[in-house]
């Protein structure tokens, strides 16, 4: 059941990339761009690794 | 796949990547350098691990009536809490000296050693330096690996080992103790490199530090205050402590110990029936802090730089509570003192003597009413010495 659901949506996504052929690296171009920004601004700013508040049971 | 189809989704993922990096180029263009300021505002007292982290920051923020003064938590005291803080007390009159405080909680020798190391490379104000330092920072065992790496600042250690005056034995061992504090060995190669490889990761920590600091500098910029530039006041010490012991008397009314009523009521008296005698085994004696304090004052001698050590005091009635008597404290201080005699242009101002004096400190660690008043005192005479 689960196969014949993935088929179809394969097939679907098969013909929808025949009929729009640019779409497909509409989508990859894309894709690259908001991981590799995504990353970026994880890296940069999402304050991982950032300083510990002071607490006073560390003394 | 067809080849001409392949062809044109290899464009589309190199388009991919041109399109990220002109978004992370124009991140650089559009977010201010480290060192963009305010011209009458003073963000000398800003507490922030961003400023302290950014040389170009400090330097375009400090004028020759700056005093440069290291240390950590003590600096995020709050006016509200103790009206006494440098902020108050010279950030808001004109008394011809500034003061620029870098640093945050858990920043130790180690990391003071590179941040002077870093700063001095463009020169300090007056060739002087003060550091502030307490008995928290001497616990056996020393900072633990995670702590220190939260507060690890690569810009300062890129800076420090770029410091021509920094002899190759000093740089040596303190990269030596960044690999013992669990540094990894690509980010030590990174500040020093030997190779092209190191060279590529040093451009990109660079980046990445830089980034990271001029974005959140934003915060810091709007935190200023403004400059005094009122006439230039001479301070009177007896009345500033006067009053000092006036606002500690109003603030401090719960407790025998004269700290402040909230941090007694809610940190530290529910947790008292718990805490007598948990200490017992501490030594003050088992840390690198000692050695990493040598490192800082090593590095001040090559830069030609005059330091001047404050020894912050403990509250001893908490700390005898705890199990760490008198005895273990006279100890760590006397080391400390013999570790600032070995450097003849290191001087000391060894508030230690104060650890029972009532509203001294504010809590268990940091500078209080009357303490920052004696503190400031100290560092004002540092810096106006010689003038």
């Amino acid at each position: 059941m689960a196969r014949k659901k993935a088929d179809t949506l394969r097939s679907k996504y098969d013909a929808f990339l025949g009929n729009h052929p640019l779409m497909g690296d509409v989508i990859v171009c894309t894709s690259v761009a908001a991981a590799l920004i995504g990353l970026f601004l994880f890296v940069a700013f999402s304050g991982f690794g950032s300083s510990a508040e002071f607490i006073y049971n560390q003394f | 796949m067809e080849a001409h189809t392949l062809h044109r989704r290899l464009l589309a993922l190199l388009l991919g990547i041109a399109v990220a990096a002109c978004a992370v180029s124009a991140t650089f263009v559009l977010l201010p350098t480290q060192d963009v300021r305010d011209q009458n505002t003073d963000y000398g007292y800003v507490y922030s691990g961003a400023k302290s982290s950014s040389t170009d920051f400090i330097h375009a923020n400090m004028g020759q009536d700056t005093l440069l003064v290291l240390g950590s938590s003590e600096f995020s005291t709050p006016k509200s809490l103790v009206p006494q803080v440098p902020a108050a007390t010279f950030g808001e009159h004109n008394y011809g000296k500034r003061f620029m405080l870098v640093g945050e909680a858990f920043d130790q020798c180690l990391w003071d050693t590179m941040a002077i190391g870093a700063i001095a490379k463009d020169g300090v104000p007056q060739n002087k330096v003060a550091l502030i330092i307490g008995l928290g920072m001497f616990t056996d065992g020393g900072v633990d690996a995670s702590t220190f790496s939260a507060r690890f600042s690569y810009s300062l250690y890129r800076g420090f080992c770029s410091n021509k005056q920094i002899p190759d034995e000093l740089r040596q061992k303190v990269k030596d103790r960044l690999a013992q504090q669990g540094v990894d060995t690509n980010t030590i190669r990174a500040g020093a490199p030997q190779n092209p490889l190191d060279a590529i990761d040093g451009v990109v920590l660079g980046g990445i530090d830089d980034l990271k600091i001029r974005s959140q500098l934003a915060d810091v910029r709007s935190s200023g205050i403004p400059l005094a530039n009122g006439p230039v006041e001479q301070p009177d010490w007896d009345a500033l402590r006067e009053q000092a012991l006036q606002d500690a008397k109003r603030m401090s009314t719960n407790n025998d110990w004269g700290v402040e009523d909230k941090f007694y009521a809610e940190g530290l008296e529910p947790a008292l029936p718990s805490l007598k005698d948990s200490r017992a085994e501490e030594t003050y004696s088992n840390t690198p802090e000692y050695d990493d304090l040598d490192l800082f004052l090593q590095a001040c001698d090559a830069c030609g730089i005059s330091p001047l050590i404050v020894i912050e005091p403990t509250l001893a009635p908490y700390y005898d509570y705890i199990g760490i008597g008198k005895d273990k404290r006279a100890a760590a201080y006397d080391r400390i003192r013999e570790v600032v005699a070995r450097h003849p242009s290191a001087r000391l101002a060894d508030f230690s003597d104060h650890e029972y004096e009532p509203y001294y400190l504010f809590d268990i660690v940091h500078f209080g009413w009357t303490g920052w008043i004696d503190a400031e005192k100290a560092l004002y005479e540092f810096a106006t010495e010689g003038n």
